[in-house]
């Protein structure tokens, strides 16, 4: 897959919790200002890969990374770059969203006022709800519990939260699994509409999500990179057997 | 109620009355213990005015001339709570942080039983252990200290209920979900910002409950005090002086002379009703707070 402008590349990465490989090598790069998927069937790694990013998988005490993984040309993993920086340039959104029990205008400000953000938090908080689509829906109560909201509307928070970082990337990890139909959809509209701004890298096992939100595709199984590619192609004419048998239901 | 159309219900129905009667004995014995303080406080009370029992300053129930202000004996009382607070609380909260947000398995595993087993150790030991040993101790720095005094014994008194603030904070904090955390540690915050930020402001509620169960504890403790601080009453705030609390005045007089029926007598039953009232109202107000602001984290 040709990469123009690369936010992200790995270079033969391979993680290891304590014997068993979770990620086999692997060297990819991630396109700037686009959605990229990676979709497998449950177990794949696709989680792990995601959470390498942004060094989420640190926590983990069994976790073992070999090569490198270059963000703006520098190798994240470098022991002289500060985690702290690294996540707030790359920023995660989960599964399931988990809003601070605070208020809404408190969960956007919390982590920008860490960083010493200077500007106007009012301002900030507006801009980050409005971007995220929520703005509407909770103007007449940014100081109530976040916990008020919805599931979906807690997950644009989320969403809003994240992006009140100005980060570069944003990672999201299967961001609408928890979620029906329709909020599952705005979530879709508003990540289409986020990529002017950031790069965004998605785990979703929903095939067809993919195939509606994202760029490029990226297809990994049992910890292996399969197929790489522009995601029209990918979903209609792949190049390997095993995408075509995943993506036409074969195997799950 | 089992219902009858179940097989072998009389035996069932038999089972459930007993279990139903010793729940009974429980509330029974509660109620027998509040009616004997009730009653008794209640002829105490006669002799005494309810309003110079609460604001006088002077507690001298056996000697002439005697005077039943409870000030001394409920100051003597709140300078062990404050002191032993003043120790236990942000000593037990930061420990308690640490074992939660940066402490190895390891070191937990070293830690905790260490804890447990100051927790073990009987209050008498703890009343002795600051006779003989922090009062000797504190002499050097500070020889106007009395060899019966209020500071040794909040410090001990504050080591004895250290591991309950511990264990109760820990609770709280371990009830934070690991998604929050999570999301906190996403949005670039080191463990302090975390902790800070995130976890213990989501734990509050569990976290003050423990320290008012805490306080209320040693409001309650009789034999470290009574061994350590001593049997004046004295309303003061100064922790060098010797001062005698509400649960020492109660042993003092259990275990003398004091012949049933006077009001020096009565004065037992006045004393153990405050103490019953407070504690009752700290573990409501622990409750309450517990209850009411309960963070949900879903």
């Amino acid at each position: 897959m040709q990469i123009k402008n690369p936010v992200l590349s790995l270079s033969s990465v391979v993680v290891r919790y304590d014997d068993f490989t979770a990620i086999k090598p692997c060297s990819l790069e991630i396109e700037r200002h686009q959605v990229t998927a990676i979709i497998g069937p449950s177990g794949c790694g696709k989680s792990t890969l995601l959470r390498c990013f942004n060094r989420m998988n640190d926590f983990v005490d069994s976790f073992r990374l070999e090569g490198e993984i270059l963000f703006e040309g520098r190798n994240i993993y470098d022991k002289d770059w500060d985690v702290v920086d690294i996540r707030r340039r790359i920023g995660m959104v989960f599964q399931k969203s988990n809003p601070f029990p605070k208020s809404i205008a408190q969960n956007i400000i919390w982590g920008p006022k860490l960083n010493g953000y200077q500007g106007s938090l009012d301002d900030l908080v507006q801009s980050s709800l409005q971007r995220a689509g929520l703005w509407n829906d909770v103007k007449d109560r940014l100081h109530e519990s976040a916990l008020t909201l919805s599931g979906g509307q807690q997950q644009r928070l989320c969403i809003a939260r994240a992006i009140a970082m100005q980060p570069e990337v944003i990672l999201m990890d299967e961001p609408a699994s928890a979620l029906d139909p329709r909020s599952t959809a705005r979530i879709e509209e508003l990540i289409g509409e986020l990529r002017r701004d950031y790069s965004i890298v998605i785990v979703t096992h929903n095939m067809q999500q993919a195939a509606r939100v994202s760029d490029a595709t990226l297809f990994l199984y049992e910890g292996e990179l399969i197929e790489y590619g522009a995601t029209d192609k990918l979903f209609t004419n792949p190049d390997v057997q095993k995408t075509e048998d995943y993506i036409t239901g074969r195997f799950g | 109620m089992i219902p009858k159309q179940s097989f072998g219900w009389k035996k069932e129905r038999v089972i459930q009355w007993m279990l139903a009667l010793s729940a009974l004995l429980a509330v029974a014995t509660t109620f027998t213990i509040i009616g004997v303080l009730g009653t008794e406080t209640a002829v105490f009370f006669k002799h005494v005015s309810f309003w110079s029992f609460i604001t006088g300053t002077r507690w001298e129930p056996l000697l002439d001339p005697k005077s039943f202000g409870i000030l001394p004996l409920l100051g003597g009382t709140l300078l062990i709570v404050i002191g032993s607070g003043l120790i236990a609380v942000p000593v037990g909260l930061i420990t308690a942080i640490y074992l939660s947000e940066y402490a190895s398995e390891h070191f937990r595993g070293v830690v905790k039983p260490a804890l447990e087993i100051l927790a073990g150790i009987p209050t008498v030991v703890y009343g002795y252990f600051a006779l003989t040993f922090v009062t000797p101790l504190l002499r050097n720095v500070l020889p106007s200290m009395q060899v019966f005094n209020a500071l040794s014994a909040a410090i001990v008194v504050g080591i004895m209920i250290l591991p309950m603030v511990v264990s109760l904070c820990d609770d709280a904090l371990k009830a934070v979900p690991a998604a929050l955390r999570q999301g906190g540690y996403a949005l670039g915050a080191t463990t302090f910002e975390v902790s800070q930020g995130v976890v213990v402001p989501s734990a509050l509620s569990g976290i003050m409950a423990s320290f008012v169960l805490a306080l209320s504890r040693a409001f309650g403790e009789t034999m470290a005090v009574t061994l350590a601080a001593g049997a004046t009453p004295n309303l003061t705030w100064n922790p060098l002086e010797s001062i005698q609390t509400m649960t020492a005045y109660i042993v003092q007089v259990s275990l003398g002379d004091t012949p049933a029926g006077g009001i020096e007598y009565q004065t037992i039953f006045a004393v153990g009703a405050v103490l019953f009232v407070v504690t009752l109202g700290m573990n409501v107000i622990a409750h309450q707070v517990m209850r009411r602001f309960r963070e949900e984290y879903e």
